[in-house]
């Protein structure tokens, strides 16, 4: 059993987990602002999976996280709430958390589960090079059914490479609910994949931000220390449409509305460090309005930023003799 | 200076490479167990020990995902695919992954990947799996360099620089180039061996080479088709007709110039590949060259034209493909 975090650690998995949540709405909220609508896929109510895992991770570690959940990388060692800001508003931070391969980003991608063989790639670069790096490779339950997550695994447990996967279960791929395409006894528990590979695996509720950082602690020093790959299942809700504007004819009516009432992790971990005594309704307060004015520092720092990807540079790294 | 075979001047560049930077390392299937089938990997498992060279498992998307991820993490690898077309399971990884970046990456970051395969060419009933030639479909990528040899000597100092270069180079060889070559007009076992220098050379992505002078047709090709090309000319020399060869060793970057220069001369283009020739890289020669050059290409004593495979799903059956038989018909419908 891994020990319970100190106060220092449980008060600044909050304090992230707040920042998280509120810099997603408002980057998402300018955003739709300035090309006059809705768009992009959010993740509110998936943040304890990304923050849990970066807050066990050093800033030569490799992570990758979950689509909805980039707007996290501020809390992955190495990157700040402003190269996260200027990321989000498509400006040139002085760190891009997307793809910073010496703070262990190697890139996004939209086909989801392909970032997996390449992750895969740094594990077999750290056993290489002899360093003491890890990765921790995250994705959704959609995801988890394709091709290169299955090569990935095969690969990562026949050479032993320190490398965790992560399955952040949010119950959808796109427009379909996983009851749909996963065999019930998977459904119950992802991580059971981990068997066939020969992978160690555990299941943990990725709402509940002590035991997703424990989890997480315990297979990062486990695979650091040498013991090889894993699987965890992280189990969580999707909170938010597919897309915004998504009409959502999939899914059961009410169903969402109900998990925001009784399954947000904010208000549970709030509630938690409460009754653990180590948290004040004057600590939120203040907390609320720190993190708010740090946002808005950061947004304004941002737009006077340089924007991040021009046509003209792009067309810089064209092969120039074609 | 030795003659050496096509298959040994290459293993000599992966050796001499992995020995000058201990960043180069390689991974495929079956390069330690089979020496990657045509012996390219022999003795560097021996040399150079299970952290430089590593056979994976049967999974295509991580020998091209892990090259990328490595990569970017400080090493300089080598993926290997034993046939090219296998390289088509891994589409997404190198195509739209290694060939396109994308924004979600930073496109000018050095990305030193060599993806290495063999086009087995015309062999059995000639299923495309094996055998096709797939360059087309990689040249459509913004970011892939694509290497395609005939000679030892030209093997041994492309893929030195392939190993050096900081962006992504897909690099094709051809199996007929490891057994076969052209000898007085005819294609023989075991005629591909060259006298390759001991002392170190690099030969730069981008450079055609014109194999054979003429100056009646200009003949533009590249891997084992300059073999049967070289064989065409060598016969059509006998009638009177001067085939000027122009192996252009590399398709991207494309040397425009060499060849615009010696259409100029001959003032008629033929082009010849293995590839199908629907969507084939012969079209995006002419479109390169009239773009570039219209005065060249408004001058042709002849109309252009080439030489490919059929569009079938067996393209590659010996009596399919491009051969030094129709190669000289092709030339002598021109002149």
């Amino acid at each position: 059993m891994v020990e319970m975090p100190s106060k220092e650690i449980l008060l600044k998995l909050y304090r992230d987990l707040l920042t998280a949540r509120r810099v997603e709405a408002e980057l998402f909220t300018i955003q739709s602002k300035m090309i006059g609508r809705a768009s992009g896929h959010r993740g509110p109510g998936e943040e304890v999976i990304p923050i849990a895992i970066c807050n066990n991770l050093t800033k030569t570690d490799c992570f990758h996280p979950n689509f909805r959940t980039t707007l996290c990388l501020f809390t992955k060692p190495g990157f700040t709430l402003l190269d996260t800001v200027a990321m989000g508003l498509g400006r040139a931070g002085k760190h891009f958390p997307w793809f910073t391969p010496e703070y262990g980003t190697l890139g996004a991608s939209g086909t989801l589960g392909e970032p997996s063989v390449k992750y895969l790639g740094a594990a077999v670069a750290a056993t290489i090079q002899k360093t003491d790096d890890i990765v921790v490779f995250v994705q959704g339950d959609g995801a988890a059914n394709r091709a290169p997550t299955h090569e990935a695994m095969v690969v990562a447990a026949a050479w032993q490479l320190p490398i965790i996967f992560v399955i952040q279960n949010n119950r959808y791929g796109m427009g379909t609910a996983a009851e749909k395409v996963y065999h019930k006894t998977i459904l119950e528990d992802m991580s059971l994949r981990g068997v066939g590979y020969g992978m160690p695996h555990e299941k943990v509720d990725g709402n509940d931000m002590i035991a997703m950082y424990q989890v997480a602690k315990k297979h990062i020093d486990r695979t650091r220390s040498g013991g090889g790959p894993s699987l965890i299942a992280a189990d969580t809700y999707r909170m938010r449409a597919h897309y915004e504007g998504d009409p959502q004819i999939y899914r059961p009516k009410g169903e969402m509305e109900k998990w925001w009432k009784t399954k947000d992790p904010l208000p549970r971990y709030q509630k938690q460090l409460m009754d653990m005594g180590i948290l004040a309704e004057a600590d939120v307060e203040r907390l609320g309005e720190e993190i708010a004015a740090e946002i808005k520092a950061a947004v304004e720092e941002a737009m006077a930023l340089s924007p991040r990807m021009t046509p003209e540079a792009f067309m810089k790294t064209a092969i120039a003799e074609l | 200076m030795a003659e050496i075979r096509y298959v040994e001047a290459l293993n000599q560049a992966f050796k001499e490479e992995m020995r000058r930077d201990e960043r180069v390392v390689m991974w495929g299937e079956d390069l330690i167990s089979m020496n990657d089938v045509h012996g390219q990997t022999r003795g560097i498992h021996d040399e150079f020990g299970g952290d430089r060279i590593k056979d994976t498992p049967i999974c295509e998307q991580a020998i091209v995902g892990m090259a990328i991820g490595a990569a970017f993490r400080g090493l300089r690898p080598i993926g290997v695919y034993m046939n090219a077309g296998f390289s088509l399971c891994a589409f997404d990884g190198m195509f739209l992954k290694l060939g396109c970046s994308g924004a979600a990456t930073l496109p000018d970051h050095p990305l030193p990947v060599v993806i290495y395969g063999v086009v087995a060419g015309p062999v059995g009933d000639g299923d495309n799996d094996h055998g096709m030639s797939p360059e087309a479909l990689f040249a459509h990528a913004p970011y892939l360099k694509i290497v395609m040899p005939s000679t030892p000597y030209d093997v041994k100092g492309l893929m030195k620089s392939a190993i050096r270069d900081d962006r992504p180079v897909i690099f094709w060889d051809h199996a007929g180039c490891f057994y076969t070559g052209h000898k007085d007009g005819e294609i023989k076992g075991g005629a591909n061996t060259q006298e390759v220098p001991e002392e170190e050379y690099l030969i730069p992505l981008g450079k055609a080479d014109i194999k054979q002078e003429g100056s009646d047709v200009t003949l533009v090709t590249y891997s084992f088709q300059v073999h049967n090309s070289l064989a065409a000319a060598y016969q059509l020399e006998k009638e009177g007709i001067g085939v000027e060869v122009v192996d252009l060793r590399t398709i991207v970057p494309l040397d425009v110039e060499t060849i615009a220069k010696s259409v100029k001369k001959t003032g008629r283009l033929l082009v010849v590949h293995e590839a199908m020739k629907r969507g084939g890289f012969a079209g995006e020669i002419v479109f390169r060259l009239t773009e570039e050059t219209p005065e060249v290409m408004t001058s042709l004593k002849t109309p252009f034209r080439r030489v490919a495979a059929m569009n079938l799903p067996l393209a590659n059956r010996r009596e399919l493909v491009p051969s030094v038989e129709t190669i000289m018909s092709a030339v002598k419908e021109m002149v």
